[in-house]
Parts: structure tokens; sequence; C-alpha cells
């Protein structure tokens, strides 16, 4: 009952609470910076294997079961990298650039899609933990 | 000290950003239950395979990885604990954890990128020799 009061009521941000959140956005603009490099650089790979797909075909032996397919699956694995990397770049970069505006300019409202990109972002990283967890615990149970 | 004071009057908690915060603390809470999780699982197929110097790098690699997301578990709890309790104190130390958290994963960003460049120029360089 008084947790759902305290919900109801406004929390000020305090200089400390500005200075934190603040610094917290000079760190996740140089993570996306960093990102965005990796994305290109994945794009410039995909594509690179997308016009030597051939070549790479003929190379490899055909004693080697599925060798042709790998290359394919590889493509497809590179793009699904590229597309959920995509997502999450942009919802990091969603909250360093709402945040500082709502330091910047004291807009609330930009404060508010900040940290909804921020949740986003965690979202998106909580599903791929997740996924990754019940590949694991797949893979440890087909080992016993 | 004006701007400050001007910030500390504009921008608030309001009841909406208060539920953003808490969903986002309850991710951050996943995140690092995966995290742990998954870590542990890691060590345990690298002792099952026998590999003792794979579970030497799984244990470092589990070290790493409860210093880094132990700030993102602070950041759960603390805003969630701040959040409902309206303690702006604990809003404060549960910011400092986020920021403490991003600081941590973007230098070993940095330090992982330098070994990289560093590796990549140990042979451009050996390359170069052996012509």
């Amino acid at each position: 009952m008084e947790e759902q009061l305290f919900l109801s009521e406004d929390l000020p941000i305090d200089p400390s609470a500005t200075s934190s959140l603040k610094e917290t956005t000079y760190w996740t603009r140089f993570l996306t910076i960093c990102f965005v490099v990796f994305i290109v650089l994945m794009i410039v790979a995909t594509i690179g294997m997308i016009v030597a797909k051939d070549l790479i075909m003929q190379s490899i032996p055909s004693s080697i079961p599925f060798g042709k397919l790998g290359v394919m699956g590889m493509i497809i694995a590179m793009a699904l990298v590229i597309g959920v990397m995509s997502v999450f770049t942009y919802f990091l970069f969603e909250f360093t650039s709402q945040t500082k505006k709502a330091f910047d300019q004291q807009d609330q409202q930009a404060l508010e899609r900040g940290i909804t990109g921020l949740k986003n972002y965690l979202m998106i990283s909580g599903v791929i933990g997740i996924l990754s967890l019940v590949g694991a615990i797949f893979k440890l149970f087909t080992l016993l | 000290m004006e701007l400050y004071n001007e910030e500390i009057q504009r921008l608030t908690v309001t009841p909406a950003l208060k539920e953003q915060f808490i969903q986002t603390a309850k991710w951050a809470k996943i995140i690092v239950i995966t995290a742990w999780a998954g870590s542990v699982l890691s060590m345990v197929f690298d002792a099952g395979s026998g590999e003792w110097g794979a579970f030497a790098a799984g244990f470092f690699s589990l070290g790493i990885s409860v210093a880094i997301y132990i700030y993102l578990l602070k950041f759960g709890n603390e805003i969630k604990k701040g959040v409902n309790s309206n303690d702006p104190q604990l809003f404060n130390t549960g910011l400092f954890s986020l920021r403490t958290y991003f600081k941590i994963v973007s230098l070993l960003l940095i330090i992982i990128l330098g070994i990289c460049l560093l590796i990549f120029l140990f042979v451009i360089v050996f390359a170069v020799l052996r012509k």
C-alpha cells in the first residue's frame, strides 16, 4: 500500500543523479561507436562472402559433408548478427542521444524516451542471454 | 550551481518513468542471472571435457563476468528499492552502479581492441620480416 503511494509521487533528479546519467552517456556513446564500426565491418565481410561465394564453394573439397551449405549458413548467420546488432545499437544510441538532449534542454519527454531506450537495450540483451542459456542447457543434456 | 538548481526543479522521475525504471531493473537482473549461469555452465562443459586449460580460462572468464555484472545487479536492486520507497539516495547509488557497469564494459572493450591491434601489428611485422 505504502509502495503504491510512493509510486504515484515524483522523485527529484538531483545533481548526483544528473552527473551519473551524464557520465553514463559518455561511455554508452563510445560503445555505440564501437558497435557501429563492428556492424560496418560485418556488412563488408558479408558482402565479400556473397561476392566470393562461388570461389569459396569451389575451394571446399567435396569430401566435406554439407560444406557448400555451410557457406550459405555462414552468410545467413552473419546477416542475422548484423540485424540483431543493428537493433541493439539503435536502442543504445536512443538512450545516449535522448538522455543527453534531456539534460541539455531540460526535456522531460526526452528523458522518458532515453530510459525507454535503455530498457529496450537491456531487454534485447536479456532475451539473447536467455536464448544462449537455453541453448547451453540443451547442449548439456545432449552430452549427458 | 544555478544550472543544477534549475535541473532539480525541471527534471523529475514521474510515475510513468518509475515504471520504465522498474522494467529496466528487472531486465538488468535477468541479464546478470543468465550471464552468471552461462559462465558456470561453460565451466561445467570444460571440466567435463577434461581440458584443464579451458577450465582455467572458463574460471577466469567467470571472475570477469562476476566483476562486470555485480554492478548491473546493484543497479537493478538499488533502482527498484529507490523507486519503490521514493529514496533519492538509493536511486542515485543505482545510477552510479549503472555508470560503473558501462565504464567497466567500455574499458574492457578498449583493452580487447588494444590487444587485437597489437596482434595485427605483430602479424604485419612478422610477415615483413619473413620476406
